[in-house]
């Protein structure tokens, strides 16, 4: 990581790089890469896909958030309503329609990641955009592997 | 649970309804980013060290990644 990677203009994301926009406790650089993605999305430089799982894995984490942490003022329904304001411009890729569970779990069998991880590197893959992770582990794992089928990716602490 | 000392909560609707006037002042153009930020945290952040990391583990277990475990033994 640490190398600058310029924002492209379609962008995969998944549930902790929201996540980190709500944890103040999280190091700043992650968060000042996650706030500029966020940015780009309302300023519609950046067009996001998600898979229609995002908001299940978002609130999963707002859960775990929310049991383990404290949450400054608004109520953990709001900060997810807060945090769908910047979702509702996201083009959503729907099971059986966009994406099928057969492709992902060959996907999951190929890289040896889990089947929701393949599922958003599918849905990158298939849109050909960047997908962009808060998980540096995943992302040392899989560029250790150089399969040579994945979609580009990058940790969101290199987001500009 | 999360604990509930500290500040009254606030109104969740006037809360939602200030975020969206700020975002569609973003939007135009108009305000300043880092300003927002500084609001957001103020409002919607979550306290607390160590989160993602939880979160990320859950992941990496999910993979089988858990360096913790053991090989499963052969069943005779």
């Amino acid at each position: 990581m640490g190398q600058q990677i310029q924002a492209e203009k379609k962008a995969v994301v998944n549930a902790s790089v929201f996540l980190t926009a709500i944890l103040v406790d999280e190091p700043k650089e992650v968060r000042q890469g996650a706030f500029q993605l966020l940015q780009d999305i309302v300023a519609q430089k950046v067009t996001i896909h998600i898979p229609d799982r995002f908001e299940d894995e978002v609130l999963g984490g707002l859960v775990e958030a929310v049991t383990k942490g404290r949450p400054i003022l608004a109520t953990p329904t709001a900060i997810f309503s807060a945090l769908q304001r910047f979702i509702r411009v996201a083009t959503i890729h729907h099971r059986s329609i966009d994406w099928h569970a057969e492709e992902v779990l060959q996907a999951a069998l190929r890289w040896r990641v889990s089947y929701y991880d393949a599922l958003y590197l599918v849905v990158a893959q298939k849109v050909g955009a960047t997908y962009w992770t808060a998980d540096r582990k995943l992302l040392r794992f899989l560029q250790h592997h150089r399969f040579p089928d994945l979609p580009l990716m990058a940790w969101i602490g290199d987001y500009r | 649970m999360a604990k509930s000392k500290g500040k009254p909560r606030a109104d969740d609707k006037a809360l939602l309804a200030e975020l969206d006037k700020r975002l569609a002042s973003l939007q135009e153009g108009k305000g300043d980013w880092n300003e927002f930020w500084l609001w957001w945290d103020e409002h919607f952040a979550i306290k607390g060290k160590g989160i993602l990391d939880g979160f990320l583990k859950q992941k990496e277990l999910a993979r089988g990644w858990d360096s913790k475990s053991k090989p499963k033994r052969k069943q005779s």
